[in-house]
């Protein structure tokens, strides 16, 4: 047998309290490799179209890939896959830190839980053991705490616990899953956990995960250090963080009110400058020689004291472009909110921008907000929002659903200005100002995801296939396509999207099949036929939903609203000509945005053919 | 030197990031150059206002990006990309974030 895989899947019910095991299949190895291709595989097999994602029948697939906990650096990612209550579509959400190597740990290369369970639990999964324990005084209980009594409770404090938060509890459609601070947070996995009654899966084990070929996986791994130490990404992660804010700000794409303008000089309050003189520590996740988190503290002004592990980029963006003022503590406070109630910062940051625009035109008026003043430049309401949203109370309620679902409430012509793609609010680049970076934000089948398929040509210059102009419309779908494509190869074995900029194919391929010694592994081109397989595989698992180009749309602000001054004046997203080349490029129906069928024969993708373009 | 292009001049915003802050002192300023100048006559101005550590901090920064009103100067000439009245030029070293 392979190396890399613990070739075991655990199977739990929760309506009626059982778990079965299964090996993996040989066919789902060489066809989806692991991590994102198992997700897709998994969740388009067991789930039947139409479902409620509340409903028992939903399920929330936890994958380890075959690289975590063998050496191979940046590949301790968890992910969740689950039908999701945001976008009613495909989705899958991914977190650092420890959990997916104890997962491994423990023998297990996915965990897929279905059903309901009739009282609050948590699972405990220990080795061969699998327990359904009482959860309900854990119940309402934040995200540090409910870690922490666990790991009391199964007196062991190696223990890994992958929990939601209140946010989880209360059904908010962008409640994530947390482990050890680290959130897969976005497409409202918490909900469906939430709704399962499961406030978290806890898991500790003892096994080795086996190496197939010993000599060529350290080879593999001498490579992979050895381009991260070439790699000026790599000094610049270690040293400073995620903090992006300086790129965007100088590309004009530091989306600010709502994306209606670019930031003036406040963005200089938000460099990583200023953050890093608030740091107290640095952060790693398992098996990461990056190590790009940190612990910061506030150290004056009226947020003084508070701390958090972060925050990364589009959470210090999240609280301050969408309200339009740049209150380093606030940002901080925000993030330790958010993690510490199990929100995903983009959706809940974008969603008070919505609100505090609503409120400007007159939409909503103090009576909607629980009396809360939301005018641009009063920050203090915002801590009190998010407690807000995460408990369900009051206007909170509102703001729990998200931007998409409030503009149906509101109306009012607000739908133009909620900046959402598929119900998913839009992250922290303006795509006006980076064509291929909108264009996967646009088509991506879980909304506006930017780790979907990363525009690292437009944004950090990368010239890989080739240099691109980020104002350019032709040739941006073969772009796209090739950002799309890279991230599914590479989260295969689910290496983190930062590493994949400094990890190449070749090298990636090599750490593949040196750790589980799949011949077809070493292939590169093998690899990239994968990842589109599993693009289009996701593709059809909304198709089947009723998924099709008209879903594929931008905001209308996006689409007609020129970028009013900055380094990207004057850049509209060019929805129409820029959906039409990239599908062109990936050969889909043009009309639909659906893969043909001769697409899906290509790919091995037969058994979806009853959904494919006419 | 070539900084005698024309008798015209223009004023163009600088912006430095990392290192370069340290060897410039600054974040930000606006210098003259002549009409027609390009990056290469920038970083030529630099240097002679900075003397040789602007050359070498600015080298010793793997994948530095010069950018043109936000665009990326490998894009638009090298170093013979031409800059305008009151644009503006970023050093940029190396960012990714997310």
């Amino acid at each position: 047998m392979q190396g890399g895989y613990m070739n075991r899947i655990l199977r739990v019910d929760l309506s009626n309290r059982t778990w079965t095991t299964e090996e993996l299949d040989e066919k789902l190895i060489r066809d989806y490799i692991g991590g994102r291709g198992f997700g897709a595989k998994l969740l388009y097999d067991d789930l039947k179209p139409g479902i409620d994602p509340y409903s028992e029948e939903n399920e929330i697939i936890f994958i380890a890939g075959p690289l975590a906990a063998t050496g191979a650096q940046s590949c301790a990612r968890f992910e969740i896959y689950f039908k999701s209550p945001q976008t009613g579509g495909y989705f899958q959400s991914s977190g650092g830190g420890f959990f997916a190597p104890e997962m491994k740990f423990a023998g297990y290369d996915a965990i897929i839980i279905r059903g309901k369970s009739e009282k609050p639990v948590y699972l405990w999964i220990h080795d061969d053991k699998v327990e359904f324990r009482d959860g309900a005084y854990l119940w309402g209980l934040g995200l540090a705490d409910t870690e922490q009594l666990i790991r009391e409770e199964l007196n062991d404090p190696y223990v890994r616990v992958a929990a939601i938060g209140p946010a989880g509890e209360n059904l908010v459609k962008y409640a994530g899953v947390f482990s050890d601070r680290r959130a897969a947070a976005r497409g409202g996995g918490g909900a469906v956990m939430g709704s399962k009654n499961l406030k978290a899966v806890a898991v500790r084990g003892h096994q080795k995960v086996p190496i197939a070929n010993n000599d060529l996986f350290q080879q593999a791994l001498k490579a992979q250090v050895a381009t991260y130490r070439e790699n000026p990404t790599y000094e610049m992660m270690h040293t400073t963080g995620t903090q992006a804010s300086e790129l965007t700000a100088v590309l004009g794409m530091y989306p600010w009110k709502n994306f209606r303008e670019a930031p003036g000089p406040e963005w200089e309050k938000l460099q990583a400058s200023e953050f890093n003189k608030l740091r107290v520590r640095k952060m790693g996740c398992h098996n990461c020689m990056i190590r790009c988190s940190q612990i910061t503290k506030v150290l004056d002004g009226p947020y003084k004291g508070v701390w958090s592990e972060g925050p990364e980029y589009e959470t210090l963006w999240s609280f301050s472009g969408p309200i339009g003022k740049a209150e380093i503590g606030l940002t901080v406070l925000a993030d330790r909110l958010c993690d510490e109630l199990g929100l995903d910062t983009i959706s809940a940051g974008q969603s008070i921008g919505f609100a505090y625009e609503l409120y400007e035109k007159g939409v909503i008026t103090k009576e909607d907000t629980d009396g809360l003043e939301l005018v641009y430049g009063n920050i203090e309401a915002v801590p009190k929002l998010i407690e807000m949203i995460a408990h369900r109370e009051g206007f909170g309620d509102i703001l729990a659903e998200g931007t998409k679902r409030m503009a149906e409430k509101y109306n009012q012509g607000s739908e133009y200005y909620a900046i959402q793609v598929k119900g998913l609010e839009l992250p922290a680049y303006d795509p006006r100002g980076a064509k291929a970076h909108g264009l996967n934000l646009a088509t991506s089948p879980l909304g506006a995801d930017h780790n979907y398929g990363y525009g690292s040509q437009e944004l950090f210059g990368v010239p890989i296939p080739r240099p691109v102009d980020r104002f350019a419309v032709e040739g941006k779908g073969e772009i796209t396509k090739f950002n799309q494509d890279w991230a599914a190869f590479t989260e295969t074995g689910i290496l983190c999207t930062f590493a994949s900029l400094m990890t190449g194919p070749d090298v990636f391929s090599q750490l593949l099949y040196g750790a589980t010694g799949v011949e077809e592994f070493a292939d590169p081109n093998y690899m990239w036929v994968v990842g589109e397989r599993i693009v289009n595989l996701e593709r059809m698992f909304n198709a089947r939903e009723g998924f099709t180009r008209k879903d594929d749309r931008m905001p209308e602000r996006i689409v007609k609203e020129p970028l009013p001054y900055g380094p990207s004046a004057g850049q509209v997203f060019q929805e129409d000509a820029l959906l039409d080349d990239y599908y062109a490029a990936r050969g889909w129906d043009r009309v639909t945005g659906i893969p043909r069928a001769e697409k899906l024969l290509q790919l091995g993708l037969d058994f979806t053919l009853d959904y494919a373009a006419q | 030197m070539t900084m005698q292009l024309s008798d015209a001049v223009m004023l163009v915003n600088v912006l430095y990031f990392g290192h370069l802050r340290e060897v410039t002192s600054k974040d930000k300023e606006a210098v003259e150059l002549p009409s027609g100048a390009t990056v290469g006559t920038l970083i030529e101005f630099l240097e002679d206002k900075y003397g040789p550590e602007y050359r070498t901090a600015m080298d010793a920064i793997k994948g530095l990006r010069i950018l043109i009103d936000g665009r990326d100067h490998t894009l638009l000439g090298g170093m013979d990309a031409p800059l305008s009245e009151d644009c503006t030029v970023v050093f940029l070293p190396p960012i990714a974030g997310g």
